[in-house]
């Protein structure tokens, strides 16, 4: 755990360092991250105006629901998207035998090793965003929701890609956009059908509806030990998932 | 360009189109995940099907045709996938190679969306009509309206693919340009009308949108398909301007951008 814990670091130093390589584009990089929370937050700033009090979601709790949207669109940018594409290019250009044969975890390597630079401004964007006075109870069971509901987005995106270590040409990675992008509203805006979906088949709820109905105190102590019992349980069958595919990995050899 | 070379374009283009089609179809799994790719629209359904109770500027059932009209629309267009693709040629150096053949060298950035938008919107045709019914969408009965729906969707198509191609040219200069290259996405969120109809806007920000490359092919498509506004002639004139000044514009950076290209990569 340390072994791995050490070697992420020390890779994650290494994306800092490439990434001043191309400078101008980190820095446009960064300056359309702060472009893009506005595109972000826009559709709830003009429906604000037209929103009533009914099931709760005002315009400063949908805010604050787009604050903890942005954090998860951060961890998906910042470490998912990056290491997804660069599994996928590795798997193609057989590459990826040698990260499998490193003395450390392989899964930990393959799907974190990598940060996005210009993306990690959008951490403290959340944060700010977010920004809002609870009660330390509330702000204690929303951090535990929120880390979990991170994880769970980090397993989520690598179970969505990891078939394409046997099936090369696959790119599961829309999966984690539409779960994500389905997460810009309450779950419980959608209609009957999707609300149902949402809520059960897929753990799109516990991205940020979860989360934020936690802070504002609409959900009980149950609620971030369930989110933290399907992050446990999801990521436990994300290993299990991992290991028996790069078994069946045949490597192309370059 | 003469009648033959015209000719010879179009045969290549429709051959390359047949080509990645294939391709496309020929990963079925792959094909099966990307058609639930797209569901942005779906998201800004329900919350501005909440936020239109009541608001006397549309009804829910409106604004439902109206995102339902935004799903088939974004998913015909190709223009963000245009950008990334040629911006990943560019960056790769692959682009090279596409200067030296005999078609224009923006179809080696073109034919794979065009295919992938074609395929993928398929299913549409199936679940559109599904969601409308489930959803209780409001529709325009009004057979004038429709027709001028789908007109302006063809000429705002044009216009706003023109206009992709334009912003993806700065790829030529930048080389590594993806947070460029993302800001098109982001601008066409807001000139599409995909964060909101224009209904909702003030107008300032709506009459901005009507009188861009983009609202056409997507706002105002879903706009005039839910009855929200009815069909002027202004819509097909802006447009038209915008086709004729956007090809000027091309034709004249497209050959001076090409001379800023340097091979890198392979």
């Amino acid at each position: 755990m340390r072994h791995s814990w050490a070697v992420l670091r020390r890779s994650w130093r290494l994306s800092l360092k490439a990434a001043t390589a191309f400078r101008g584009d980190m820095a446009i990089g960064t300056g359309v991250t702060f472009v893009w929370l506005f595109f972000a937050i826009a559709p709830v700033l003009a429906a604000g105006r037209y929103l009533g009090q009914g099931d709760g979601w005002t315009q400063a709790r949908l805010l604050f629901l787009q604050a903890v949207w942005y954090w998860m669109d951060a961890v998906m940018w910042v470490f998912l998207h990056g290491n997804i594409r660069q599994l996928q290019s590795d798997v193609r250009r057989g590459e990826l035998d040698w990260k499998l044969l490193l003395p450390t975890d392989s899964l930990t390597l393959v799907t974190l090793g990598k940060v996005n630079v210009p993306d990690l401004p959008k951490f403290a964007i959340a944060v700010g965003l977010g920004a809002l006075p609870g009660s330390p109870w509330s702000v204690l069971m929303f951090v535990v929701c929120l880390l979990a509901a991170s994880v769970l987005l980090w397993a989520v995106g690598v179970f969505s890609s990891y078939k394409v270590i046997t099936k090369f040409e696959f790119e599961g990675d829309f999966l984690l956009s539409s779960a994500h992008n389905l997460a810009r509203v309450p779950v419980s805006m959608y209609g009957t059908v999707l609300r149902i979906v949402l809520s059960s088949v897929l753990p799109v709820i516990l991205i940020t509806t979860v989360p934020s109905t936690v802070f504002f105190g609409w959900s009980g102590w149950q609620v971030p030990l369930t989110a933290i019992g399907a992050t446990v349980a999801l990521t436990a069958a994300l290993r299990l998932a991992w290991r028996r595919e790069t078994k069946l990995y045949v490597g192309l050899q370059g | 360009m003469s009648d033959m070379a015209f000719g010879h374009t179009l045969r290549g283009a429709r051959a390359w189109l047949r080509l990645e089609a294939k391709a496309t179809a020929a990963f079925r799994a792959q094909l099966l995940v990307s058609l639930l790719g797209w569901v942005v629209p779906l998201a800004f359904m329900a919350l501005w099907n909440t936020a239109a109770e009541g608001s006397g500027v549309m009804t829910p059932g409106q604004t439902t045709s109206y995102y339902l009209a935004q799903l088939v629309a974004t998913n015909l267009a190709i223009g963000t996938s245009l950008i990334y693709g040629l911006g990943y040629l560019v960056y790769t150096g692959e682009f090279a190679r596409h200067l030296v053949m005999p078609y224009p060298s923006v179809l080696a950035a073109a034919a794979q969306p065009a295919a992938h938008s074609l395929i993928r919107s398929l299913p549409l045709v199936v679940i559109v009509p599904l969601l409308g019914w489930a959803m209780k969408a409001e529709f325009t009965t009004d057979p004038v309206a429709v027709v001028a729906a789908v007109a302006l969707f063809a000429v705002g198509l044009a216009a706003a693919t023109l206009a992709a191609v334009l912003w993806a040219l700065a790829v030529l200069w930048f080389t590594k340009s993806d947070g460029v290259l993302s800001l098109f996405v982001g601008v066409n969120w807001v000139l599409a009308g995909f964060i909101a109809p224009s209904q909702f806007l003030p107008d300032w920000l709506a009459w901005t949108m009507r009188l861009s490359p983009l609202w056409a092919a997507q706002g105002g498509f879903g706009e005039l398909l839910s009855g929200a506004v009815a069909p002027a002639w202004w819509m097909f004139a802006v447009n038209l301007a915008w086709i004729v000044v956007l090809s000027v514009l091309l034709r004249w950076l497209w050959p001076r951008a090409l001379t800023r290209f340097e091979a890198v990569g392979q």
